[in-house]
């Protein structure tokens, strides 16, 4: 009897389910209930990728959970968890991150961006990942795109976006104070108070501060890197009305360390090891304006002042670099089947380097421009089912005038669990001050007299360009397994290499200058693929493998005595990943998760395999308590050249919320 | 037959398979705009208010949403209610221009996020017994029984008690329950 109510329920439940099915997306919002309805998140006003052509893309999105749950203290430890995303770690506080290849020790094809400020130096169009010490337990979100950013995106979106989100301060009231200590990280403390401005307003503030051992070196002995950094910073929320958003903030941070750097010398001994004071400051401001004026349609207005100084005198000097930046984005539905955004904006970037005899830019000081207009139309061919989205950006920056970058983008939805998406884009990396500017000693010869090598930037350098189509398929193959896939292939023109000229004789040296052009090309291919399962409701399984093909690819189009400026031995081909995550009773969760990266062919490094832990215990909602740790397989291992190892390591930490 | 013979076991086993689905639906597209939640909302109040004269029973007749002013919805409104019925009611969108043509009006949206497009319509309405909702937490302050507030990608919502006591319409404990705030002097 009671076998026979099973199957009756069971067929009640697979027509039930039909019946599911055969609704549309958009009904299902109806059939929920107000406790579920409180907890649909909506689709954010900025460009989150949920408006990037609902993901035509290899977007993936790190929660504040999945944050919490990897025990990440971090900004790039955070990175990590994003499939597909290269990130390693190069000694106490310094790291090289890149997606889709072109890892370096200066990575300059990403755009990275705070609540909508590019944190990409335009000194050497990478990002100083040391200066980047904002609290993660404000952080809401960090979208991840592989892959060309696309016409909504800022400059420098080449081989992908990351864009950390903050909570808006009406989420934070309270406070938090986080502790964390252990080996290798000393204390890793952050402090949070936010209250309530009037009926629909709320300001937080934070303080941080963070002390980090010595990375040890190959021979044991260590890098003399210690690292101390302190920082605060605040942001207000303010709803204007309903539909007007207003928000500011502000970050301010000091780091003091040490840097030991191996430098050239045009007289003997031609080379020498000098270890120096580094110390890093700066402070930014940022206003946000926006406003929603319909279903679909918004208006924003957003500003900030960012200034950067990093005193490195080993080797390198002063470097004090102040941008302002204006924009504007404009969202709004033409017809039933066109949303259109378009947008401008405005970047000036004034600063320099009062450099050394080895490392210079000339002129010392320069004020650079950018300025970009977009627009993008993403159009619904067959409602539901068939989207198509055409774009274009173009922007003018003072180094090679003015740069065209267009995209296309297909999204077909043959069922409400299967995406698949295509896309072709051409993206460029505009020059930076180093492409353009820089004087450097690469290394001196005992010749009479001595030669040296001096590396000299070219005022006419031109964008690196790249073209790139893509694959990709997004599906939820049952309720507890989904699946992203993404591939592509990339041809790239106009890469950085390095051609010598004739020598000449000045102060009683040769010098060999070698000057930046553009003489390289190439292709690259690979993809990734991430799944997630949820065997039981309390149960998570992540897993990821990322492949690139980029080793003999890259050429160079130019006479004899020209090389690559390119590494591809420094970016591995194969990356995995594998993590899992349990909510056990008593407010008890345990993560471990596992990485394997294949070997850096030149110099070699690696392969290597690391695994980290967490177990967490909250005894009440507002404690938390929790056990690290990291990198345990190994008492030791490296991640890129310049022999730094990185220690097994633990930490407790404590999260108290009042 | 068996099916009959259990059928509450039954029913609760399919609303649970039906929220796994729909939850599944709702996942593969993470995010929605606003409106279309918001207008999800407006369908969930209608189903947990009581009108006067009504017992809360009647079968007769349409059940009136009415967009009043600035409309953010578009089409989105009327394909949310599309073939939806509460307590047997089928649903009806009716967008009047004055107050007038807003009689039939039960459950009235009112659009515009300044005082001034606001109170006109409220004081229209404050003899009726109309469910009053619109956007933010001046919607409430204004006179209006039900206020959206947008919290963390989430939509959410107020309710000014004293406002929905003055216009006779009865709200289910439930959708008190999961207001984010409960204000006026029945609240005190």
């Amino acid at each position: 009897m009671r076998r026979r109510v099973g199957v009756a329920c069971l067929l009640a439940l697979a027509s039930s389910a039909a019946a599911a099915q055969q609704r549309s997306q958009g009904d299902s919002l109806a059939d929920l209930d107000l406790e579920q309805l409180a907890r649909v998140k909506i689709t954010s006003v900025s460009r989150g990728p949920e408006n990037v052509g609902q993901a035509m893309a290899a977007v993936f999105v790190i929660s504040q959970d999945d944050i919490r749950r990897a025990g990440a203290t971090s900004l790039p430890e955070a990175l990590r968890l994003a499939p597909g995303l290269q990130v390693e770690r190069l000694g106490a506080q310094n790291w090289s991150i890149t997606s889709r290849g072109f890892a370096d020790f200066t990575t300059n094809k990403l755009l990275v961006l705070v609540d909508g400020r590019a944190i990409y130096s335009p000194l050497f169009a990478g990002v100083f990942w040391d200066s980047q010490i904002m609290p993660l337990d404000d952080v809401e979100r960090i979208e991840v795109i592989l892959g060309p950013g696309g016409t909504l995106w800022g400059s420098n979106a080449v081989n992908g976006v990351i864009n950390v989100v903050t909570r808006a301060a009406t989420s934070t009231t309270g406070g938090l104070v986080g502790v964390r200590a252990g080996t290798e990280q000393h204390i890793n403390t952050t402090a949070r108070y936010g209250l309530p401005l009037g009926r629909s307003g709320a300001i937080r503030f934070y303080g941080t501060y963070l002390d980090r051992e010595p990375i040890e070196l190959a021979d044991g002995s260590d890098a003399e890197d210690a690292w101390q950094s302190g920082g605060g910073g605040f942001r207000m929320d303010l709803d204007r009305s309903a539909r007007t958003h207003l928000t500011l903030q502000g970050d301010a941070y000091r780091a003091s360390s040490e840097q030991t750097v191996r430098e050239a010398l045009p007289d003997p001994p031609f080379a020498r090891s000098v270890t120096g004071p580094v110390d890093l400051n700066g402070f930014n401001l940022l206003g946000r304006w926006s406003r929603q004026t319909g279903e679909a349609s918004d208006l924003q207005v957003q500003a900030y002042f960012d200034r950067t100084v990093r005193d490195q005198q080993p080797s390198v000097g002063r470097t004090a670099v102040n941008i302002g930046d204006i924009e504007l984005q404009h969202r709004f539905l033409a017809g039933r089947r066109h949303s259109i955004v378009w947008g401008a904006g405005y970047r000036i970037a004034d600063g320099g380097l009062d450099g050394t005899f080895t490392t210079a830019l000339d002129p010392a000081q320069r004020t650079t421009h950018l300025a970009m207009v977009y627009v993008r139309d993403d159009i619904e061919l067959v409602p539901a089912r068939v989207a198509l989205a055409v774009g274009s950006k173009v922007e003018w920056n003072s180094y090679t005038g003015i740069e065209l970058q267009p995209e296309a983008r297909l999204r077909w939805t043959p069922g409400s669990r299967h995406t698949f998406w295509g896309a072709l884009s051409s993206p460029v990396r505009s020059p930076s001050r180093l492409d353009a500017d820089i004087r450097f000693i690469a290394g001196g010869f005992p010749t009479s007299p001595p030669t040296y090598l001096q590396v000299r930037g070219n005022p006419d350098f031109a964008s690196e360009r790249l073209v790139e189509a893509e694959l990709g398929y997004r599906g939820e193959l049952s309720a507890h397994f989904s699946v992203d896939l993404s591939g592509y292939y990339g041809w790239y023109d106009e890469l950085r290499t390095l051609t010598p000229g004739a020598p000449f004789a000045e102060d009683g040296h040769v010098i060999q200058p070698v000057t930046i052009t553009n003489f390289g090309k190439g292709h690259s291919a690979g993809g990734t693929a991430a799944i997630i399962w949820r065997p039981a409701p309390r149960l998570q399984v992540r897993g990821s493998y990322t492949f690139l093909d980029m080793a003999d690819t890259l050429d160079v189009d130019a006479a004899a005595g020209t090389t690559p400026n390119v590494n591809p031995g420094l970016s591995p081909e194969h990356q995995a990943g594998l993590g899992l995550y349990a909510a056990l009773p008593g407010g008890v969760s345990l993560t471990l998760s596992g990485r394997y990266t294949s070997p850096l062919r030149n110099p070699r490094v690696g392969p290597y395999a690391e695994a980290d832990a967490r177990l967490g215990w909250s005894p009440s909602p507002r404690l938390t308590l929790a056990v690290v740790g990291r990198d345990l397989l190994q008492r030791r291992h490296a991640e890129f050249p310049g022999e730094h190892y990185l220690p097994r390591r633990g930490q407790l930490q404590l999260t108290w919320r009042f | 037959m068996a099916l009959l013979k259990h059928p509450r076991r039954c029913r609760s086993l399919a609303a649970l398979s039906l929220f796994a689905l729909t939850a599944r639906g709702l996942r593969s597209q993470e995010a929605h705009p606003e409106y279309e939640v918001k207008a999800a909302y407006l369908l969930n109040f209608a189903r947990y208010a009581a009108w006067p004269g009504s017992g809360g029973s009647e079968a007769a007749g349409d059940l009136v949403i009415c967009v009043l002013g600035h409309d953010p919805f578009g089409a989105v409104l009327d394909r949310t209610v599309a073939g939806r019925t509460v307590l047997g009611r089928p649903v009806r969108v009716l967008r009047p221009a004055n107050r007038a043509e807003a009689g039939p009006c039960q459950l009235a949206f009112v659009g515009g996020d300044r005082r001034s497009e606001i109170e006109p319509w409220l004081s229209d309405l404050s003899d009726r017994p109309v469910l009053t909702v619109g956007d933010g937490a001046q919607f409430t302050d204004a006179g209006g029984a039900i206020g959206f507030v947008v919290r963390d990608r989430t939509v959410r919502f107020e309710v000014n008690l004293d406002a929905l006591r003055h216009s006779g319409v009865k709200l289910s404990s439930r959708v008190l329950a999961l207001a984010s705030r409960v204000e006026g002097e029945a609240a005190r």
